[in-house]
């Protein structure tokens, strides 16, 4: 149930404001595994890079009367989760601001580089 | 001994960082649980995961998981040992947490590595209530709004 020391476990989250009801499971999990010592990257892909936007991560709920996305962001930060955002080539982040829990704008090439080295990846 | 409204039993040892009361059984291995300023902190708790019986816990590490009102924080324990057994009421009733913390609600038992050496690392009576107090005024603790205290403690 619980992770060995230092297990790393790669999250891809894909999902994004399309499917708010989707947003906020990949944070709280990362928020869950952190807890039980599981060394945690979340990877914002596709559509989830948007929930990088301070704008969307304020105001995107996963349920109605819930919390904003960024108050799970910022629990998976607490647990001491990492947070990485794909660059997306052609994609211009000028002007646009991002939440300050992003730690890394991060190559398709890292990426790749973690899926191979982690222990498990999960795509939500 | 009360604080702030909250019972802290005299006859358990305290982990004041940790938010954890400490029970010597007569085994030499240590009860521990969640003190009533954890639960004020925490607020409603809906579930506990602890760790496997039989796995060797390392100080500051977490012994399980606790999970709140929209949020989650590992259980650390204050010493290192084995962990001889869980609460498994708590797997159905994480709310005997919150009802009876310091009876009932109990979390994890360890058989600490060297209990005697160790043993006044975790204070009793005024010496606790008066390490507790000074972690409550270093979390800025406001007995008027526990609720959004507990989002902001890890």
């Amino acid at each position: 149930m619980h992770a060995p020391a230092n297990q790393r476990v790669l999250i891809l989250v894909a999902s994004g404001p399309s499917t708010p009801v989707r947003c906020a499971a990949p944070f709280h999990i990362a928020t869950l595994l952190a807890c039980m010592d599981a060394e945690v990257t979340l990877y914002l892909t596709g559509e989830g890079t948007q929930l990088a936007r301070r704008d969307v991560a304020e105001s995107l709920r996963a349920v109605a009367d819930g919390e904003p996305l960024l108050h799970f962001i910022r629990n998976a930060r607490l647990a001491g989760a990492r947070l990485l955002m794909c660059r997306q080539p052609g994609v211009d982040l000028t002007g646009i601001a991002l939440i300050d829990e992003l730690d890394e704008i991060s190559s398709g090439g890292e990426l790749a580089q973690m899926i191979l080295e982690y222990e498990r990846v999960l795509t939500l | 001994m009360n604080l702030h409204g909250l019972e802290f039993p005299d006859t358990l040892r305290y982990a004041p960082e940790h938010s954890l009361w400490l029970r010597e059984e007569d085994d030499s291995s240590v009860t521990l649980g969640l003190t009533a300023y954890g639960c004020a902190l925490y607020g409603q708790i809906f579930a506990f995961t602890p760790k496997r019986v039989g796995m060797r816990i390392e100080r500051d590490r977490g012994f399980g998981v606790v999970e709140f009102a929209k949020a989650a924080a590992s259980a650390r324990s204050p010493l290192t040992g084995e962990l001889l057994a869980v609460n498994e009421a708590l797997r159905e009733r994480p709310s005997l947490i919150n009802r009876d913390c310091y009876g009932e609600g109990w979390m994890a038992r360890l058989q600490p590595l060297d209990w005697p050496a160790i043993r006044d690392q975790f204070p009793q009576g005024e010496t606790a209530l008066a390490a507790i107090a000074e972690r409550m005024r270093l979390d800025n603790f406001d007995p008027a709004n526990v609720h959004v205290q507990a989002l902001q403690w890890k």
